[in-house]
């Protein structure tokens, strides 16, 4: 395992040196990452998969005109082809005036522990048993129930990164998760699709917590609730509000739509654009965060960067070319897509701090509202204007204090700048979650007030 | 030098002596290039070659899954017995043994004739046209600040042999766009999408079809309504679907719950043979139609491609399926396995999925509407397993009296799907054109939908406007 890392940082600096004898800078970006995972679908495992992504990301610069290149072998003569090509494509560019240099060499962090040697000794049979194991609880605790979709699986990859700046970097990263995804039939149909997994950087999943809290769901869903045209109150879980703010509030946090005057928090530095209960971290480095490594997508050590603190916007989050742009400081947020070359800003593990209550402790103080756990739809909204139209899917009806069932087709429509200054209460059941926007959310349920939400005609 | 169809022969035919029911190879060897532009500058510029094979075994009633970038023989028989012995893993776990619908084992070189191989075209060529797009977008309306375009496209062969027999070579080629535009006024800044490609034509299609002039005028017209649009309210109404919208309608809400994978977990199960819509009323996905961003010859597991009437006049008739399904459920194997790459595993997918045309005028269709929505354009759509929809609209206008009023700005449609069909009152019987997409069900797959204009009475589609 330690060869493979040793060997792609090798093959990074040798493509650098190559290359710096025919562009004026390069850099080079290998990664190789495995899979291995045991896929539910209808109740039964039906496929059991091993696969590997690898992959080179050349950038080089020719006369201040940038060209990229990928290739999926990883041997140094077809590296070295890809770095020609990746020349003739910046040949190709226009030269753009902004451009400056590739990051300069920094002191890295504390190397974050996530890595777990366990993990790709990993027989793909155990990913067998720990789906068998949720295929059998879910049968015991409700045969009707239907196991739409589900598994269990374990990944493990290493990255290198050097450019001609000299910086050579390499870093390795674990994971295993566990997920399930349910429904059954009702009377009008079918329950919407609810889920949960459950992701660790060590070996370690909570099986009965991703059972446990599908089956959950899926009953409440079972009975069905209407819904008011209203302004009121309404719970997001974490991964709900996640969806929410990767497509209409933070496209305005990107340093590349700020310089580009595409967003709306542009000249709101130290304003309160939150209500004052909200702080919001990107932590790169959080200890078994989903997103956490050692270094982004152009080699930048990952960092700890506090986005809103007590409502006030303290930070957008920047890769090192539109920093340089903008005259700032990089905050190790480039995310890079190693097949098309895009190099773009994107959230690492987002963090919001938990408050004293439970949601159950919550919602008992509402008379009527709403509890969101999935947005369907957030995707179109307009991430300039902030303004969403979406349809809350699984979301839960709230009347005097309990969850009475769950409302099909229930509309949430406003404006997301608007809407984070309503909140109200934040609860104490912090957890991850996966996120829209690549990386992870870190967060509670937030009470909202104020709410404008639209119930469909019966 | 050994041809790698054959080598891909070989190891299926490996897998078969060592025990597996059924062993497919699928390689790929592709050109690929992508390109972002940004208001007037390069932002990247990328070209890739890709050589890759997914291998895929049946053995003990599971699928193995393997795939790898290693193409020599020794590669790929390494990676069949792996893939066996991953399916075997897993067998004992399994009740029900999976089993594939039979067919017809097919060996056919199936060649793309494009205009001009896009991955050839020189990259100034490429910029030139990114660049004409945004000086026009700034042309047609000075409060446009900024573009981001988007271009990739792709050129090569396909390659899948299997144990049964089949052997397929396959020309495989797109070209794809996609462009965001930013336009600002007093304060007030928005932004409208364009996406367009094909999978039959090269880079003539920039040429002729889909010309900086054609698509600046297409969104730049969307970014003027947003800017100059009202705030629609919210509630149920009346509403006329444009064919962006019917086509977004029927691949999100309608065509995922007639994938048979997802049938049987959707309100669709047990409705097969039963009136789900109004007579009339024909949705259709074909893999076959000329120039269909979704049309193949065959799919990932070498089937025809075919016509699939999912509702017809009406009755829910037909389901989308691939070998697995098709034997589960007794239905045709349909041709719509398709993966999105040597990386991935095939899956049932869509690919022209549209409305058929009907015998409503349009004055017909906007008829006797006091106030209601017509809805031309989307902005994305979403939907889940209980029938709900979710389609953002980034183009619609007032209906008054019958009459296309103010436009309006910001809004999505939703409903239960199943409950939207019954309520068609009206479709329309004009020409539409397909839009062309791409749908992501965990794999990306490049598609297209489309319809004529339908309209729906007031209840089922409602409106998440503002008070």
């Amino acid at each position: 395992m330690k060869e493979n890392r040793q060997t792609l940082l090798a093959l990074a600096e040798k493509t650098v040196a190559y290359g710096m004898k025919h562009s004026d800078q390069i850099e080079v970006l290998i990664r190789n990452n495995f899979e291995i995972s045991a896929e539910i679908i209808l109740g039964e495992i039906n496929r059991t998969s091993k696969s590997q992504e690898a992959g080179a990301s050349i950038r080089c610069v020719v006369d201040q005109r940038l060209g990229s290149a990928f290739t999926n072998r990883l041997e140094q003569s077809i590296l070295e082809k890809s770095v020609k090509r990746a020349i003739a494509a910046a040949k190709a560019s226009t030269s753009d005036s902004t451009w400056q240099d590739f990051p300069q060499p920094k002191k890295y962090p504390k190397e974050p522990k996530v890595w777990d040697n366990k993990i790709p000794e990993t027989d793909p049979g155990v990913f067998v048993d720990m789906s068998t194991t949720m295929i059998q609880q879910t049968k015991q605790r409700d045969p009707e129930i239907i196991f739409g979709e589900g598994g269990a699986g374990g990944f493990f990859g290493w990255t290198a990164y050097a450019n001609s700046n000299d910086i050579a970097i390499s870093d390795r990263g674990t994971g295993v998760y566990a997920y399930a995804a349910f429904v059954t039939p009702i009377e009008s149909g079918m329950t919407p699709m609810v889920w949960t997994i459950d992701v660790n950087r060590n070996f370690q999943l909570d099986l009965d917590y991703v059972v446990e809290n599908t089956l959950k769901d899926v009953h409440l869903a079972k009975n069905s609730a209407k819904g008011k045209t209203e302004t009121g109150t309404v719970i997001f879980n974490a991964s709900a509000l996640d969806k929410l703010l990767t497509y209409a509030f933070m496209p305005a946090i990107k340093g590349d739509n700020v310089v580009r005057e595409k967003s709306m928090l542009a000249d709101k530095m130290g304003d309160m654009v939150a209500s004052k209960i909200l702080s919001f971290t990107d932590d790169g480095l959080k200890e078994n965060g989903y997103a956490t490594e050692l270094f982004d997508g152009e080699g930048v050590a990952r960092q700890k960067t506090p986005l809103i603190e007590k409502g006030k916007l303290r930070s957008f989050l920047w890769n090192n070319y539109w920093a340089q742009r903008h005259g700032g400081i990089t905050t190790g947020n480039a995310t890079r897509n190693l097949r098309t070359g895009v190099l773009n800003i994107a959230p690492t593990n987002i963090v919001v701090p938990g408050g004293k209550r439970s949601q159950e402790d919550m919602i008992s103080d509402i008379k009527s509202g709403y509890l969101i756990n999935g947005l369907q739809g957030a995707h179109s909204s307009n991430q300039e204007t902030g303004d969403y139209s979406v349809v809350g899917n699984p979301a839960f009806r709230i009347k005097d204090g309990k969850l009475v069932g769950a409302v099909h087709g229930l509309m949430l429509a406003g404006n997301a700048f608007e809407f984070i200054k309503k909140a109200e209460e934040v609860g104490s059941d912090v957890r991850a979650y996966l996120s829209d926007g690549g990386g992870s959310i870190i967060g509670p349920s937030i009470q909202f007030r104020n709410i404008q939400v639209v119930a469909k005609a019966e | 030098m050994i041809r790698l169809i054959d080598k891909l022969q070989k190891a299926a035919d490996y897998g078969q002596s060592l025990g597996a029911t059924y062993a497919e190879l699928r390689a790929e060897s592709l050109n690929r290039n992508n390109s972002q532009y940004e208001d007037g500058r390069v932002r990247s510029i990328s070209q890739r070659i890709e050589e890759g094979a997914a291998i895929r075994v049946l053995a003990g009633g599971t699928w193995g899954f393997v795939s790898t970038s290693d193409l020599s023989i020794d590669g790929l028989k390494s990676s069949v017995k792996d893939a066996y012995s991953l399916a075997l893993s897993a067998s004992k776990a399994r009740n029900q043994p999976i089993e594939l619908a039979e067919i017809k084992p097919v060996q056919d070189k199936v060649l793309l004739k494009v205009g001009r191989n896009p991955t050839e075209v020189d990259p100034d060529e490429k910029i030139a046209y990114a660049a004409k797009l945004w000086k026009e977008t700034q042309r047609l309306d000075s409060r446009v600040s900024a573009i981001t375009v988007r271009q990739r496209d792709g050129y090569g062969t396909k390659y899948i042999a299997t144990n049964e027999g089949t052997q397929l070579e396959i020309g495989f080629g797109h070209v794809h766009l996609w462009v965001w535009v930013t336009a600002k006024e007093n304060g007030k800044i928005t932004g409208s999408r364009d996406e367009t490609g094909s999978s039959s034509l090269g880079w003539e299609y920039y040429e002729h079809n889909q010309t900086p002039e054609v698509v600046a005028e297409r969104v730049v017209n969307r970014v003027k309504r947003q800017l100059a649009g009202s705030t629609p309210k919210p509630g149920s109404f009346p509403c006329v679907l444009g064919p962006n919208v019917v086509g977004t309608l029927a691949h999100e809400a309608l065509g995922h719950l007639g994938e048979a994978d997802l049938t049987l977990q959707s309100p669709f199960n047990g409705k097969m043979g039963q009136y789900i819509a109004p007579k009339g009323v024909t949705m259709v996905d074909d893999g076959t139609i000329k120039d269909g961003m979704g049309t193949d010859k065959y799919d990932d597991e070498g089937v025809p491609t075919s016509r699939v009437e999912l509702i017809k006049d009406g009755i829910l008739h037909a389901l989308l399926t691939d070998r697995e399904y098709a034997h589960r459920t007794g239905l045709p194997a349909s041709g719509n396995a398709r993966a999105q790459d040597y990386r991935y595993s095939p899956m049932i997918r869509m690919r022209n999925t549209f409305f058929e045309r009907g015998d409503v005028s349009d004055d017909e269709l906007f008829e006797g509407i006091d106030f209601g929505y017509y809805c031309l354009s989307v902005a994305g759509g979403q939907a889940q397993m209980n029938a709900s929809f979710q389609v953002g609209i980034q183009e619609a206008y007032e209906i008054v009296n019958g009459e296309l009023g103010n436009s309006v700005t910001n809004m999505s449609i939703s409903g239960i799907a199943t409950d939207a069909l019954l309520q068609i009152e009206g479709v329309g019987k004009d020409e539409f054109r397909f839009e062309e997409g791409r749908c992501g069900k965990g794999q990306e797959a490049l598609i297209s939908d489309g319809g004529p204009r339908i309209r729906f009475g007031s209840g089922p589609i409602t409106f998440g406007g503002k008070a």
